[in-house]
């Protein structure tokens, strides 16, 4: 395989799996969602809630996925010096996908928020019914 | 990766798995009997429990899947500190989870404010 082709493979490859980290970690938590968007006391907002959580997940999982760099920050490179490393691209792979996994933690925390408040609603609803 | 960084990263992912999956046993109990408690949809719970795992799973995974990078003329020592700064991120980071995950039930049970038994 020349250094081309390892370049654009692994790139494609590495985009793909962070693409899977955040489809995985939407079909992980999808039904539980679903559940708390199906009690929301507002149905459109069940449906934003179910409908804006795939998505999301995916594009933080890419976005962090995309914004990471060849060039290099402090060390700048070369085209021709980044595509006859072959470790270097395999650190700037490696790179992308821990990034990716940090954003995928942090939107299922900024989630874990939305649901909290989506609780909350929910219990108010029970309390104001149950008066 | 050349075969004694690959061996170093493997050691790496195993004990921050069993490490991640010693702190899901020690806490899932208690927190499942609390969250049924205080959240009242099963959803809820599942949704909380599933979320915890995963976080718990993405910050250790995104240490440890940075690699380890050493010369092949590294000594085994050199290995050594290698997995344990490794280490040592993947704990830095569960701490932080846990502590933002213990704040965010203590917020939802103040907020829900479950019924006394």
């Amino acid at each position: 395989m020349s250094n081309e082709t390892y370049l654009i493979v692994s790139y494609l490859a590495a985009g793909l799996l962070c693409f899977l980290f955040g489809w995985g970690a939407c079909v992980w938590l999808r039904r539980s969602v679903n559940g708390i968007a199906d009690a929301v006391p507002q149905r459109k907002w069940g449906d934003l809630l179910r409908r804006s959580f795939p998505i999301s997940l995916v594009l933080f999982a890419l976005i962090s996925f995309l914004s990471v760099t060849y060039y290099g920050g402090c060390d700048p490179r070369t085209y021709e010096k980044i595509v006859t490393d072959r470790d270097y691209i395999t650190q700037v792979n490696q790179q992308q996908l821990s990034k990716s996994l940090d954003s995928l933690a942090l939107a299922v925390g900024i989630w874990g928020g939305i649901i909290l408040l989506g609780l909350v609603a929910i219990r108010r609803a029970e309390k104001s019914v149950s008066k | 990766m050349p075969a004694y960084n690959a061996a170093a990263f493997l050691f790496d992912l195993v004990i921050s798995v069993t490490v991640i999956l010693i702190i899901y046993n020690l806490l899932g109990k208690s927190l499942r009997e609390l969250l049924d408690k205080v959240v009242r949809i099963p959803a809820g719970t599942s949704f909380y429990m599933r979320a915890l795992l995963l976080v718990l799973f993405c910050t250790a995974l995104s240490k440890v899947v940075s690699g380890i990078h050493q010369k092949p003329d590294a000594h085994f020592m050199e290995y050594v500190w290698a997995v344990a700064t490794d280490i040592s991120g993947v704990f830095d980071n569960l701490i932080l989870i846990i502590l933002a995950y213990v704040a965010v039930v203590t917020i939802l049970v103040v907020v829900l404010k479950p019924k006394n038994e």
